[in-house]
């Protein structure tokens, strides 16, 4: 059954399109990722869906409630952790529990009842009436999230929540969210410009781009249409003759220029090998080891000088450089 | 139930700030202390020398009479107040031009009068008829002119059997001490029916009370000093909302089931609710803790539920100037810039620090014209001064409300809820 039904979303600030006309479905009890670089939209198609503001045009209806003719009942089934710890300081945990549940229409015992009960999920009972502004960085983080949980919602929104979070507290998120999934069944919506986090979390993944859907399916299904992975190589120079030529090889399935060129994130699982990049060159592989061996006799044979290689395993990486021809950036 | 707990959560944030209170709540009364004190010692003389002593005018046309003599000894002898000597022309002239507030005129037929048991009438005038200190200075008045008056009555049956007995016969001598207490409780009677000495107390309808002393500058400090914190709390008010912007709480209270009017209520009620704290907290100290500081009590007048209105229209017009300020101020450094453009200066050119009046000048009277702080301060002030009820300050209700409508509107238009 789905929760979510996305319909043609488009925002536009002024001259600028934030989102261009975005359309998907998120059924419920999955794992749904929301990948891609920063600014492509992801904020915003989760603001319009979280009813922060109307979009432009299109619909969207949640668990068959549509968010512009019914917002609220649309927003009491969701919760939204955002990226920033969206709490007030000086009151304890507790406070702003009971507060974030009352705005939701929580009151009396069940109001007590499910702050206890989040309480012990993020495992805070004992520190919950400190002011948590004397919490850790970590303890914030878990308080945030039990904020978006504390009226039981059946769509829990999770946007970047693990930006400038340390090791420890990222995997709690990572914890939390697999867990609220398996054991209460919650359909969660998860953004990120991190490949692994949506890798490890999700069953299905969005890829958006410059305010486009440009993927969307299963990670396995993304991956799987590159097939043998990606190698970029770097130039003095190349043309159409040499594209052709590479593209010719019998391990390779294409090669084209990349349109932009940024630094690898560290946590990439790739093999490096840097010199300059006066010219970067994507070769798509039916089969990367033998594409290597083949681009490598090539070049040789062409008294081409290799500048850098990078050998991509195949992943969301890959999957968005083949999809847009540039890297998920930080 | 939604909005109340978005209130009280603000409610609570805001006394678990103790600079919003101090900033808020203590300063202003520190101001009115420095002020008070300030002005008052650069407008007469020191009251220090005196003590706690109210000073009073008094202009005796009987001054050769024994009783008048007597009722001013007497005056002075209660030992709350600090008789000074006037002619009746000094004293006149003073109180028109309003160097002194209050006189106490004694009649030349005084001492004449009360001696030969006619009324007689003492004059007692006062700029500020309902304040305290005029309240508490005529019941000192009248308790030494009843004290003379029953002293005289009494004296008076006494010499009167003493002359009746001596006449008599011993065996006709029959006024024993029985009848000698009631004959004195029956003139004790008679006395307080038919007074003596009357004090009549006169006042003006319409006055400006200068600043004679402590107690008058206390009038003039609290309205003031008032009016401009409580549009000061307009600016804790936008920067709560910007605090919640920036921290993303309000992008959380957005995607709460929240309808967006309750939600901007619930984040300015707790405004109107604090000044209105502000203000109670204010004149109580001013009713309560002042007077001990040596620098007088405040007077909340002849119709103190008119202060309520004006209260709550300043409220609600610093409320809506939150909004406005919030809606146009995007930075931590627009909010204060704005808020010290806005509400400090519009509390100079509004009265709240010196006195319009005093400083007499029409540009300066012009521009307040703008102001709400100075329909607010001379709200105040009509109430707390002369008396003024709640009709009397209407209009100038009528033209807070018109600022608040305007601000509000202007804010609403402005205001960026994404």
């Amino acid at each position: 059954m789905a929760i979510v039904e996305a319909q043609n979303l488009v925002k536009k600030f002024g001259d600028f399109d934030a989102v261009k006309g975005i359309s998907f479905v998120v059924e419920e009890g999955e794992v749904f990722g929301l990948l891609g670089p920063n600014g492509a939209g992801k904020t915003t198609t989760i603001s319009m869906l979280t009813g922060l503001f109307p979009p432009t045009s299109g619909t969207a209806v949640i668990n068959g409630y549509d968010i512009q003719k019914d917002p609220l009942q649309a927003k009491q089934m969701c919760g939204l952790v955002p990226q920033d710890l969206a709490l007030y300081p000086t009151l304890s945990a507790r406070a702003n529990l009971e507060f974030f549940g009352r705005v939701y229409g929580l009151s009396g015992k069940k109001l007590k009842e499910n702050v206890e009960d989040i309480l012990r999920v993020v495992s805070l009972t004992d520190r919950a009436d400190q002011a948590i502004e004397k919490y850790s960085g970590g303890m914030k983080r878990r308080v945030n999230i039990a904020a978006g949980l504390v009226h039981q919602p059946r769509l829990l929104f999770l946007d970047e929540p693990t930006v400038g979070v340390d090791p420890q507290s990222r995997n709690y998120i990572f914890e939390s969210v697999q867990r609220l999934n398996r054991e209460r069944g919650m359909t969660i919506i998860y953004t990120s410009h991190y490949m692994e986090e949506v890798e490890l979390l999700c069953n299905r993944v969005a890829i958006v781009d410059q305010g486009k859907l440009i993927a969307l399916d299963t990670i396995k299904n993304l991956v799987g249409m590159l097939g043998g992975g990606v190698l970029r190589i770097g130039l003095k120079q190349a043309d159409a003759i040499l594209l052709d030529a590479l593209s010719d090889l019998p391990a390779v399935k294409n090669a084209s220029l990349l349109q932009t060129v940024t630094q690898t994130p560290p946590e990439q699982k790739e093999a490096t090998i840097q010199v300059a990049q006066p010219v970067t060159v994507k070769v798509e592989t039916k089969n990367s080891q033998q594409a290597l061996i083949q681009v490598i006799n090539y070049l040789e044979e062409q008294n081409i000088t290799l500048l850098s290689l990078d050998i991509l395993e195949n992943n969301l990486e890959s999957v968005f450089l083949h999809l847009t021809g540039k890297q998920l950036r930080e | 139930m939604k909005i109340l707990s978005i209130v009280w959560k603000d409610i609570r944030i805001f006394f678990k700030e103790p600079g919003y209170l101090i900033y808020l709540v203590v300063l202003p009364l520190v101001f009115i202390q420095l002020f008070t004190t300030l002005f008052a010692a650069s407008v007469g003389p020191s009251t220090s020398t005196t003590s706690q002593k109210i000073r009073l005018v008094v202009v005796n046309q009987d001054p050769d009479g024994a009783l008048a003599q007597e009722f001013v000894r007497k005056l002075e002898d209660t030992g709350t107040l600090q008789i000074l000597p006037a002619t009746l022309e000094e004293a006149e002239t003073d109180y028109k031009d309003t160097r002194i507030t209050r006189y106490l005129l004694i009649p030349e037929d005084f001492t004449e009068k009360v001696t030969a048991g006619q009324p007689a009438e003492v004059t007692f005038k006062a700029l500020d008829s309902m304040s305290l200190t005029i309240q508490s200075m005529k019941m000192i008045i009248e308790g030494v002119a009843n004290g003379m008056q029953l002293e005289r009555n009494i004296l008076d049956s006494l010499t009167l059997f003493s002359e009746m007995q001596s006449s008599a016969p011993p065996e006709f001598q029959i006024y024993d001490i029985d009848v000698l207490t009631r004959q004195a409780q029956s003139q004790f009677i008679a006395s307080e029916e038919r007074p003596l000495v009357a004090v009549k107390l006169e006042f003006p309808q319409a006055a400006t009370v200068a600043p004679e002393d402590d107690f008058s500058m206390v009038q003039f400090s609290v309205p003031g000093f008032t009016v401009l914190f409580a549009f000061l709390v307009a600016q804790s008010s936008a920067r709560s909302i910007y605090d919640e912007k920036k921290t993303g709480s309000f992008r959380r209270l957005l995607a709460a089931p929240l309808s967006k009017f309750a939600l901007l209520s619930g984040k300015l009620l707790p405004n109107l609710f604090i000044v209105l704290f502000q203000i109670l907290v204010i004149f109580l100290t001013s009713i309560i803790l002042l007077p001990l500081t040596g620098v007088g009590r405040l007077s909340l007048g002849e119709h103190p539920g008119a202060l309520l209105a004006i209260s709550l229209c300043v409220a609600l017009c610093s409320t809506s100037l939150g909004i406005l300020i919030a809606a146009i101020a995007r930075t931590e450094a627009q909010i204060g810039g704005v808020s010290a453009l806005f509400l400090w200066l519009m509390g100079f050119l509004g009265g709240t620090m010196v006195p319009l009046d005093i400083l007499n000048s029409p540009m300066l009277n012009g521009i307040a014209r703008f102001i709400p702080h100075s329909y607010a301060v001379n709200a105040y002030k009509d109430v707390l001064i002369q008396g003024a009820d709640l009709n009397a300050v209407l209009p100038a209700l009528g033209i807070l409300l018109g600022f608040s409508l305007i601000f509000f509107l202007i804010g609403l238009w402005r205001f960026d809820f994404n």
